[in-house]
């Protein structure tokens, strides 16, 4: 029947949650030392591949800082097998798409590839980290455009913000403190010999891990190991990671003529996800900063209109970590903006409550079934926990840590963690503009590039 | 080479039930119990393409205004509810349309509905010159965050301008004007919810851990009261000839380097011809076995990026880009010519059975990709529903794109794609004493 007049109906209650877990894995060793970690995923077509490899950038040579970076861009310009361009082209016509990165913790190739095609995928990952031919030209080329995209980068304010943040969170004496692809005067310097050594000593099996995710085929082991299993390498080489560490708070203001905004990082040195403060670390920041109502959105953005959106993040590495607030803000409110940032992360004045808590306790809850719903995701969230020294069981653990913060718990982390009279400031934006506002609101800026 | 391992044919058999309530709420269900969850999806039949002259980036700020609250919702509380009810949720607007959507746990879905239902039947209950004031100065620094504070941040202002006559629907961005925004008064906002926002003009999907049945059930329980009303009229789309003349604009700016952008009008959305420009602009710029790419940055090294590729719309005409960034030091008419000998030389050979097959699976991996997970399988869903009439043709589009042969390919190259039919954009970089 249509309706002639609006008939509405009250507001339901919210149901329970389906129950969930991290989807299981088929774990298995190679002789070679390689871990395979293999998760069946059905009706999902597309499959997720990653190999870890457990190189961190500390295995970078101090003046050579990008190398790991660089190797890792030119894995797929031509191998011994498919040299060339041809490599390009061998794996873009299986439908797939490879892609290497590196974070602080270690080296990790990405596939994606339909189903049907997966033998041949996984063949040209391994052709790719085993005997790439890293020629000179492909150095040089991929060198140069390296650097380009780090000017490129550092034109964008929020790019620009996301570097000066970490040189001012983090102890210049850490390779965290730095770009993972390196700054421009030791990339500048990266020859092919450099990249060839960095390749033989760092890339091979030991300690390293494949996961694959997908609607898997029956003989997914025989795949895995037939392209794997002979994979070997004496050179290699196995390096510590390192244990980053935080300094001094500091004011910094990074001129960029012109902006109409700027970008600001407020944080502070924090955590990992291995300290047990996590779980009540991770509510806490998500109350104060990441939700939409959070305490920080809900002033900035959804009263004061100062900004299309404020967040507090944690960016965890494998030891040690950091908390960050970060936002743009048009000129003429960033002092404010910046000013009122503080009393708002300041919870001791104004403690979390059970209800702000059970709201971020079921967001990040109620979310991970999605997260962790695809191929890619759950490839990814596995590749994430690995370079964190993790498996895949933290998840578990983690929902059963946060069912059972307390109001006082996480209170209690963010008071000692984020202490609002000890939080480092970062602002990207046109000095002249901001300078006299933000030491008016008493904040006695260094101003960096002017 | 494994692309012949053929994808043709490839049909798809995601499950699709859909139904019409009275008031003309079209409602599509597809059930997948992999994980408790299940995406709510609405597409209103609305876009930037309904903007009247003055009123630009108002489809986006009211798209803000949405999540200010309704008869009995709080302002933020859409948000902020199903947040706490452990969804993730986010709206859009582009070109043809506005989208809401949350993916909820099962448990979530009877809220999600009452929500959407609340706000579709009663926003301007809770419109105030205080929220519209508020969400006018978010969208500014959006405006600002996204477009005005980032290097080349507003080729898309430029190029559309360029490629579309004035007044067009497609000649203005999404973000709109400042000015524009300035002007907007609550009555426009009242006006715009009464024409666009009502059952009849909106496609909800669910995609997720749910039973047909039961999940019709509460759609009707939810949206059943809403009453109808009359669908707004759009004008007739009118497919635009390509352009003639190359226009030309250049823009002096303290970009990182200089950069050529040229573009084309094309066939709307939904035509094999647009589907073939598409493959062609694919095997020209899609990524690095792409024959600009290959040229441009790999072996001439006179680019840092180089690509192409199409922005299909709904409404008569399409829109085509291709680019290059310079690598320092290459004079960008320099640039610009070797964009040009490389579509002259498509135009004249056409693909390579390669491309052709590189194209199609490449394209089958990015439909799966999208296709896994619910929440862009069901706003693919309504998309198809919304502009193409039908959500079973998500199913068979993989099978359609890849009917497109190799001669479809670069006969529409020959037709849209000329280089005497392109506009040219150009990033010059300011040097001191030109800001």
């Amino acid at each position: 029947m249509t309706a002639d007049t609006l008939s509405l109906r009250p507001r339901p209650e919210l149901g329970a949650p389906g129950p969930w877990s991290f989807p299981d894995a088929d774990v298995f060793t190679l002789d070679t030392g390689l871990t395979v970690r293999a998760y069946h995923l059905p009706g999902q077509h597309v499959i997720s591949v990653g190999l870890a490899l457990d190189l961190p950038l500390t295995a970078e040579p101090a003046d050579k800082e990008g190398v790991a970076a660089l190797t890792a861009a030119c894995l797929d310009q031509g191998t011994r097998t498919h040299p060339g361009t041809s490599f390009a082209d061998a794996v873009e016509n299986c439908g797939a798409v490879l892609e290497a990165t590196v974070t602080y913790a270690g080296t990790q190739a990405y596939l994606d590839v339909p189903a049907t095609h997966l033998g041949t995928a996984l063949t040209l990952l391994v052709e790719a980290v085993r005997e790439p031919e890293l020629s000179d030209a492909d150095v040089d080329r991929e060198r140069s455009l390296a650097l380009a995209d780090l000017e490129q980068r550092l034109a964008n304010g929020s790019s620009r913000a996301d570097r000066e943040a970490r040189i001012a969170l983090i102890d210049p004496a850490c390779r965290a403190s730095r770009r993972k692809g390196g700054e421009q005067e030791a990339l500048t310097t990266i020859t092919g010999e450099d990249v060839r050594r960095f390749h033989q000593t760092g890339y091979g099996p030991t300690r390293a891990t494949v996961v694959v995710a997908g609607d898997l085929p029956a003989d997914v082991r025989q795949l895995v190991t037939a392209a794997f299993g002979t994979w070997t390498n004496p050179a290699q080489r196995l390096v510590a990671g390192e244990s980053v560490r935080g300094r001094e708070r500091v004011a910094v203001l990074v001129h960029r003529p012109g902006a109409v905004q700027a970008d600001v990082r407020i944080g502070r040195f924090t955590i990992d996800r291995t300290d047990p403060r996590w779980a009540d670390y991770q509510l806490a920041v998500h109350v104060l900063g990441g939700a939409f109502l959070s305490r920080l959105n809900v002033v900035l953005r959804e009263e004061k209109g100062y900004t299309y959106g404020v967040h507090l993040t944690n960016a965890p590495l494998r030891a040690g970590g950091y908390t960050v607030l970060s936002g743009s803000f048009r000129n003429e409110v960033v002092a404010d903006a910046v000013a009122l940032a503080g009393p708002l992360l300041a919870v001791d004045a104004k403690p979390l409550t059970a209800d702000e808590l059970d709201r971020s306790r079921r967001y990040l809850m109620g979310v991970q079934p999605l997260q962790y719903a695809t191929a890619s995701g759950v490839c990814n969230g596995v590749l994430t926990l690995l370079s964190a020294g993790l498996e895949h069981t933290f998840v578990d653990d983690l929902r059963r840590r946060w069912t059972a913060v307390t109001p006082e718990s996480a209170t209690e982390a963010a008071a000692e963690l984020l202490p609002a009279d000890d939080l480092t400031v970062v602002v990207v934006g046109d000095a002249d503009a901001l300078e006299p506002d933000l030491r008016a609101a008493g904040f006695d800026v260094q101003v960096v590039g002017r | 080479m494994c692309f012949h391992s053929a994808v043709t044919n490839l049909e798809l058999g995601y499950p699709l039930i859909e139904r019409t309530l009275p008031n003309g709420l079209r409602v599509i269900v597809s059930p997948d119990h992999a994980v408790p969850v299940v995406a709510v999806n609405l597409w209103y039949d609305v876009g930037s393409r309904d903007e009247v002259d003055g009123e630009s980036g108002f489809a986006h700020l009211f798209e803000h205004l949405m999540f200010q609250g309704s008869a009995n919702v709080a302002s933020g509380d859409h948000l902020g509810a199903m947040q706490a009810a452990g969804a993730s949720v986010n709206a859009t607007t582009f070109f043809d349309r506005t989208n809401y959507f949350e993916a909820v746990p099962t448990g979530a879905l009877d809220l999600a509905l009452w929500l959407e239902a609340d706000r579709m039947a009663t926003l301007p209950a809770a419109l105030s010159q205080e929220n519209l004031d508020n969400q006018r100065e978010v969208v500014k620094e959006e405006k600002r965050q996204r477009y005005d504070n980032v290097p080349y941040g507003d080729v898309f202002e430029h190029a559309l301008a360029l490629t579309f006559p004035p007044g067009h629907p497609y000649a203005h961005t999404v973000i709109g004007s400042m000015a524009d925004l300035d002007a907007a008064t609550t009555e426009t906002a009242t006006r715009f919810f009464r024409s666009f926002y009502q059952p009849g003009n909106c496609v909800l999907t669910l995609v997720g851990d749910v039973e047909p049945e039961d999940t019709f059930a509460r759609v009707e329980h939810y949206f059943g009261g809403i009453p109808a009303a009359v669908r707004p009229s759009r004008e007739e789309s009118v497919a635009l000839p390509p352009l003639v003349g190359v226009p030309r604009r250049t823009v002096t700016q303290p970009v990182p380097e200089g950069a050529v952008y040229l573009t084309w009008r094309l066939p709307a959305r939904g035509t094999r011809a647009f589907d073939a420009c598409d493959i062609a602009l694919d095997i020209l710029g899609g990524g690095q076995t792409s024959r600009l790419y290959r040229r441009l940055v790999h072996s001439e090294q006179l680019s840092s990026g180089a690509g192409a590729a199409a922005l299909g719309l709904i409404g008569g005409t399409s829109f085509a880009y291709a680019y290059a960034r310079a690598l320092e030091g290459t004079p960008l008419p320099q640039l610009e010519s070797a964009v040009v000998s490389e579509v002259e030389r498509f135009l004249a050979e056409g693909p390579t059975d390669e491309e052709l097959g590189r194209s199609r699976v490449q394209f089958e991996r990015e439909w799966l990709s999208q296709l896994a997970r619910v929440e862009s399988r069901a706003d693919l869903f309504s998309c198809y529903a919304t502009l193409h009439g039908s959500p079973d043709l998500v199913n068979s589009r993989v099978a359609e794109f890849c009917s497109i042969t190799a001669e479809e390919v670069r006969d529409a190259a020959r037709a849209w794609l000329a280089p005497d039919a392109r506009a040219v954009l150009t990033y010059e970089r300011a040097t001191e004493g030109e800001l």
